[in-house]
């Protein structure tokens, strides 16, 4: 949680609002889980440090090497495949949902592209899944696949103007209402 | 039981010689018992295309657990009517790029050939409106037109689905043509007659179903099959394959052009019925069980009209149980069934049958 | 149209290129038996199948960017309408995301709620799918029987959330209400009703010649292949991959039920129905247990009035009645999530189609798709 939560005056709830749990003791199966993918990926990735998922951060030009060094791990199971836009840093950040079919545990494989002329290596040859996961991307986002099988917009209209997940879309084709929330 | 009723050989000579007296010459009374039997037919033949949907209606209604139309005059008694009505009132579409000629010609195709196959349907002793020597022949014969119909219908609309749906017809009707034409032969050489009065005369002494020993009981199953892959009913009705290709050939027509399509399907579930319980089950015969007096008077009781509606209305009863409970086929399965092995069965079933007849080795023989 | 040109044109993994036999064909987005509004684009060579383009994106809401413009609470009436069969489990699988990210405890009775409302809602999904599959391929009667018996679970959620189709009711933190009282007696009647209607389906249509015909050897879909593309849920299972979200990362009341994961090998579409068969079944048997060991207690966790999502990325991993569902909520700090990424089964269930109907016809399009079991709200969201 961030710091003005923690020191804002007490919200006007009559129960205490649950509190941020505390970091829980290191779950050796955990440790294990970061161990053997930091051994797959090698010095190429780093440890990213966000709460939730483990994940690690490649360049995104090593990131076609890294998904076959997981996969040669023994990964074979791409979730999905998605990006998260932060327009105040200027990138794209892809995440790969990566696992097993024989364990239980996930990780995330990160990269960042700048949200200019983004693009990076299709992973379609790595994991089959991840072929209209990246349309959905490159529908959503506007990152181009390099050497993808078939880069088309998977949802939206072929002529579909500008990409829906950008934090700048604006939608220029139907009357919008904007309502705050 | 000497009454119209029951001898209805009674009627045409009654009937020709009302009509002499009313108008004399003979030429004119041939062509005015003419009109009078075709006016009988047309309206015969559309109540009973009424009445069949209804009864495909309630079937299937029952088969799934449910009720079925029922607001519609007593137990949706009028359902059909309204039906009817409301497919005259709707819009006649034509698509833009359609063969127009045959677009409008196919239909007439296909309710014409049932039509004019109703006509040589014997129904009671004398009561047929045209009898004809070669009768079943030309039945099978004017029933195939309808085949051209609905390869008419699917090429004219300009629509791939339904020429889909119209090259699986052509392939399947004329397939099962075969197997079907060969079981009712393979009764035929039993009764030595293509003309439809003489096959039920000589059903006299007992139905060709089990008196034709094993050979008539395997005929009547195969014809069955048969008809209803003629039918286009399931599970043969990749035709017209609801879940693939909406409505196949007929997908493009709309109110009355539909309407007749549909008639013509219910009115020829009821031919096939019609020539399997004239040729396997005794057409207007009554179910006479050997020196049995007593049950025998019983069953003169029920006049032969009584008996035709009833054996053709209990096939046509299990024509539509079948449809509301099999899965349809897929087209090479329908192909393989009926080239791999309803054919032999039925060239195998005509070859016994044909040994069987000149022999003599059946039961009451001559 | 440009997709079919350029898929003529002979694009890698698409067709080969159309010879003078060949013919495009729509299928869709209206018809009976896409499930829901999916195009696909079939190149026929007469009655087979050469290749196979699915369009989509007809039922593409951006359920994901509206994810973005409402807190975390109001999201899960989205989820609903995402698989709208598996309501309550999509419900349970956002809730865990929100969870997880806020540190939240689940009460134990409202676990075995969830429980047994997630799987009668996987039965539900399972009776509609047998009465659809029965329906296309042209035996119209199974369609009316699974709906009926469809209806006695329909009538237990309107009795306990008020909905029939789009539930709402498992929130973070819990559920929203406790149970009528005679909730137990309502499942336990359910039970006992529908067991033997198992066997009776598998007579109906399992024990139909015809229908084991259209059903072997019909899209086969290779474990290599499943498990490349992402396949869960009983299709992935039918290839004889065995892998279940309840088993391999068990979540609510999971760890402490005994139930098996139905395992077919052959991958056809014969063994994604007896798959599904034999889930329906072991659906009954957690029910029984979930239920006769339901305690008292309250049903919600006390939470707070504004749920601010903390800085981080969250997944929960559920497994709905088509396979496995993943929610991603990244947060940066305020009440709306920064993004949510929901991950679909359907979306790569359907990715193996193309690969498994080649060579199949016309006939089979509609079989392997029923089988597939698809639901298009799920892959466009």
């Amino acid at each position: 949680m961030s710091d003005e939560q923690a020191a804002a005056p007490a919200t006007p709830t009559p129960a205490a609002a649950p509190s941020p749990p505390p970091p829980p003791a290191p779950d050796p199966a955990e440790v294990a889980f970061r161990e053997e993918v930091a051994r797959a990926l090698g010095t190429a990735a780093a440890a990213d440090t966000a709460a939730g998922v483990p994940a690690w951060r490649v360049e995104a030009g090593g990131l076609l090497g890294a998904a076959r060094r997981l996969r040669d791990a023994g990964f074979d199971y791409l979730l999905f495949m998605t990006a998260v836009d932060h327009p105040a840093d200027g990138r794209l950040e892809l995440v790969y949902l990566f696992s097993r079919f024989s364990g239980s545990r996930h990780g995330a494989l990160l990269a960042d592209v700048p949200r200019e002329a983004a693009e990076v290596d299709s992973l379609s040859g790595v994991w089959a899944a991840a072929d209209w996961h990246e349309r959905e991307t490159y529908d959503m986002f506007g990152i181009r696949f390099r050497n993808h099988p078939f880069l088309r917009r998977i949802l939206l209209d072929e002529d579909w103007p500008g990409h829906p997940l950008r934090k700048d879309y604006v939608d220029t084709l139907h009357d919008v209402v904007k309502r705050p929330y | 039981m000497d009454n119209w009723i029951w001898r209805t050989e009674k009627i045409p000579p009654a009937v020709t010689a009302w009509l002499t007296g009313l108008l004399g010459n003979p030429l004119l009374v041939d062509l005015a018992k003419m009109a009078v039997v075709a006016a009988l037919l047309a309206g015969f033949v559309s109540a009973l295309a009424l009445a069949l949907v209804w009864i495909e209606r309630k079937v299937a209604a029952h088969v799934q657990q449910r009720l079925g139309p029922m607001r519609v005059g007593p137990h949706g008694l009028l359902q059909t009517l309204a039906d009817g009505l409301k497919l005259m009132s709707k819009e006649n579409i034509t698509p833009l790029e359609a063969d127009r000629f045959i677009f409008h010609l196919a239909p007439l195709l296909c309710f014409a050939a049932t039509f004019v196959a109703m006509a040589f349907i014997p129904f009671a002793p004398a009561i047929q409106a045209v009898n004809f020597n070669v009768g079943l022949v030309f039945v099978l014969g004017i029933g195939s037109v309808g085949v051209l119909g609905i390869f008419a219908a699917g090429w004219a609309s300009n629509n791939k689905w339904s020429l889909l749906g119209a090259m699986r017809a052509g392939a399947q009707i004329i397939s099962y043509e075969l197997s079907a034409t060969l079981a009712l032969i393979s009764v035929i050489v039993f009764a030595g007659s293509l003309d439809f009065r003489e096959i039920v005369a000589s059903q006299a002494a007992g139905w060709w179903i089990w008196r034709a020993p094993v050979v008539g009981f395997v005929a009547f199953v195969i014809y069955g099959i048969a008809s209803i892959a003629e039918c286009n009913r399931t599970p043969f009705d990749l035709v017209e394959g609801e879940s693939e290709l909406t409505a196949g050939f007929h997908t493009e027509y709309a109110s009355i052009r539909f309407a007749m399509f549909f008639l013509a399907e219910f009115v020829n579930i009821f031919l096939v019925c019609s020539i399997s319980a004239t040729v396997f089950l005794g057409g207007y015969m009554p179910l006479h069980i050997g020196n049995l007096e007593g049950f025998n008077r019983l069953a003169d009781l029920i006049p032969p009209w009584g008996w035709f509606f009833a054996k053709t209305s209990a096939l046509v009863l299990v024509f539509m149980w079948v449809r509301w409970t099999f899965p349809r086929l897929r087209v090479d399965q329908l192909m393989n069934f009926e080239w791999k092995f309803l054919l032999p069965l039925s060239l195998t079933t005509l070859a016994v049958a044909s040994v069987l007849a000149t022999a003599g080795w059946f039961f009451f023989p001559g | 149209m440009e997709l079919t040109r350029a898929t003529a044109a002979g694009q890698p993994g698409t067709f080969a290129a159309p010879g003078y036999e060949d013919y495009f064909v729509n299928m869709g987005p209206q018809h009976p038996s896409t499930h829901g509004v999916l195009r696909l684009v079939l190149k026929l060579a007469g009655e087979t199948v050469l290749g196979l383009t699915p369009v989509l994106g007809y039922v593409h809401r951006g359920i994901e960017k509206m994810g973005e413009a409402m807190s975390v609470l109001q999201f899960t009436h989205l989820t609903d309408r995402l698989d709208y069969l598996s309501a309550h489990i999509n419900n349970w699988g956002w809730a865990l995301a929100v969870e997880e990210a806020l540190g939240i405890e689940v009460p134990e009775r409202a676990q075995h709620i969830r429980v047994i409302m997630a799987e009668l809602t996987r039965l539900a999904s399972h009776q509609l799918w047998w009465g659809v599959l029965g329906m296309d391929l042209g035996a119209f009667t199974p369609f009316l029987y699974g709906f009926r018996d469809r209806e006695r679970i329909i009538d237990i959620f309107e009795k306990t959330c008020g909905a029939r189709l789009t539930m709402n009711y498992v929130r973070p933190g819990g559920v929203t209400a406790d149970v009528e009282e005679d909730f137990a007696k309502d499942v336990g009647a359910f039970l006992g009703y529908f067991a033997p209607f198992i066997d009776e389906y598998e007579r109906l249509l399992g024990d139909n010649v015809i229908f084991q015909e259209r059903m072997h050897g019909v899209g086969v879909l290779t474990p290599e292949l499943a498990r490349s593309l992402g396949c869960t849920g009983p299709v992935l299972r039918a290839s004889g991959v065995d892998y279940d979200v309840r088993r391999a990362r068990p979540y609510g009341l999971y760890p402490r039920l005994a139930f098996t994961v139905p395992l077919a090998s052959a991958g056809d579409s014969w063994a994604r129905y007896q798959v599904r068969i034999e889930e329906m079944r072991q659906s009954l048997a957690i029910i029984r247990q979930a239920l006769d060991a339901m305690p008292a207690g309250p049903v919600r966790a006390k939470l707070p009035a504004v749920l601010n999502v903390p800085k981080g990325r969250w997944l929960s991993r559920v497994e709905t009645a088509r396979g496995e569902l993943a929610f991603l909520l990244v947060g940066d700090g305020s009440a709306k999530p920064w993004r949510v990424k929901v991950r679909s089964p359907n979306f790569s269930n359907l990715a193996a189609l193309p690969e498994i109907i080649k060579g199949c016809r016309v006939a089979d399009v509609v079989a392997v798709l029923s089988t597939l079991d698809v639901v298009i709200p799920c892959i466009d969201r």
